[in-house]
């Protein structure tokens, strides 16, 4: 069961731009000055009860008035139950905004953590894995991969004499046409 | 018990050889040999293929010259540092059948104790598969699982939401794991300190198991160039 808990909306009245909404550490900065009057990565005190995860959704538009809509989702553990309405105050107080949503999540979701790649692959069964990894295989053979592990210069196996006179050079298939710089 | 048992797991690599974890006692070995020879495979590396060097924890790294699978390399291991010994291993196993053939892989939790080791690949890898298994299983999870998380898991803000999900088993764990007790007071940064210095000792432990046997790994090498 979900517990999200929207806590405010603001429409701006004026945009000069968007700002480039790379907007990872400047907000999370304002937020975090916002509601604990420093800046933290972490957001939280240390001896708090852990409490949920923020996730901040911005829609931003531009002078011009030709929407741009990105959305930037924040998550962060938060202990502090008021956060989520300070976080609101910092956005409509740092950067001008059309719409931003502060939201209370109870669980966070893959593409929070590790990126909609990563999601996605982990969303696939085991057989889809393998297929997927197969296929990978077949381009890679077919460009002349060679079987030959890379250097493994951390294993405590690795000997560079050995891995010399096992070390293949290249495939058959793929034959460098032009090539510059180093 | 490497690249293939990664993927079927939820990470990704591109494994270009083949890790097979055995049980050294001499008949297995024979099949082995049996096996190895039909594949046309010779050892490439010190040391060579005996049951007194897989015992003491050295890796044989073999080739195969056989047309349909040349330069396809191997390497057998029988023991694995942190990791429990064979039968027990055996014992909770995963089979899968690929192309009709079952594959034995090592069970997950396993795996994860197999890849702490001093290379840095190997702790990405770790993460990815817990991570995998947090998120395919998190609504659904048993009490074994979620015990698993809170002692495996490496990215600070899922072992968060798993301690704050599940304080009372949390509470347990936090006696072993600082990460877990830095995860129960809620500040990321030192959840991913601790996490940080888990790994720091891992790695140490590893260095430390493997010295003497890279010792032995020179001499043997110093003993084939003499040769």
């Amino acid at each position: 069961m979900r517990a999200d808990r929207q806590v405010g909306r603001f429409t701006a009245v004026t945009f000069r731009a968007v700002r480039k909404l790379d907007v990872g550490d400047d907000l999370l900065a304002a937020i975090s000055t916002a509601a604990f009057g420093r800046q933290s990565s972490s957001w939280c005190r240390r001896g708090s009860v852990h409490k949920g995860l923020l996730r901040i959704a911005v829609r931003a538009v531009s002078a011009s008035s030709r929407v741009t809509v990105r959305y930037f989702h924040s998550v962060c553990h938060i202990s502090n139950p008021r956060l989520p309405a300070l976080a609101f105050e910092a956005l409509r107080n740092t950067i001008r905004l059309e719409s931003a949503t502060v939201r209370i999540v109870e669980r966070l979701r893959a593409e929070e953590i590790v990126g909609h790649e990563w999601a996605e692959w982990y969303r696939l069964s085991p057989r889809e894995r393998f297929l997927e990894s197969a296929r990978l295989w077949e381009t890679y053979l077919r460009l002349g991969g060679s079987l030959e592990p890379e250097p493994d210069t951390q294993s405590p196996f690795f000997d560079p004499e050995e891995w010399r006179e096992n070390a293949t050079h290249g495939g058959a298939s793929v034959h460098i046409l032009r090539r510059r710089g180093i | 018990m490497g690249g293939q048992a990664c993927i079927f797991y939820g990470a990704a690599e591109f494994s270009r050889d083949l890790d097979l974890l055995i049980f050294a006692d001499a008949a297995s070995l024979a099949n082995l040999v049996r096996a190895l020879e039909a594949l046309d495979a010779e050892v490439v590396a010190v040391p060579p293929l005996e049951e007194r060097h897989l015992l003491k924890g050295h890796a044989i790294h073999l080739r195969c010259r056989r047309e349909d699978v040349a330069g396809l390399r191997i390497d057998l291991m029988a023991s694995l540092r942190g990791v429990a010994g064979f039968e027990e291993l055996w014992a909770r196993r995963t089979t899968i059948e690929v192309a009709g053939e079952p594959i034995e892989l090592l069970a997950m939790e396993d795996l994860v104790r197999a890849k702490k080791t001093q290379r840095d690949k190997d702790w990405p890898m770790i993460r990815r598969l817990v991570e995998q298994s947090y998120f395919g299983h998190s609504t659904n999870a048993t009490r074994e699982l979620v015990k698993f998380w809170l002692r495996e898991l490496r990215t600070p803000e899922l072992l968060m939401e798993v301690a704050g999900a599940h304080p009372e088993l949390a509470r347990d764990e936090a006696v072993l794991r600082p990460a877990v007790r830095a995860a129960l007071s809620a500040c990321l940064d030192d959840v991913s300190e601790t996490l940080e210095a888990e790994e720091r000792e891992e790695r140490r432990k590893d260095r430390e198991y493997w010295a003497p046997l890279k010792r032995e790994l020179e001499e043997f090498r110093l003993g084939r160039s003499r040769e």
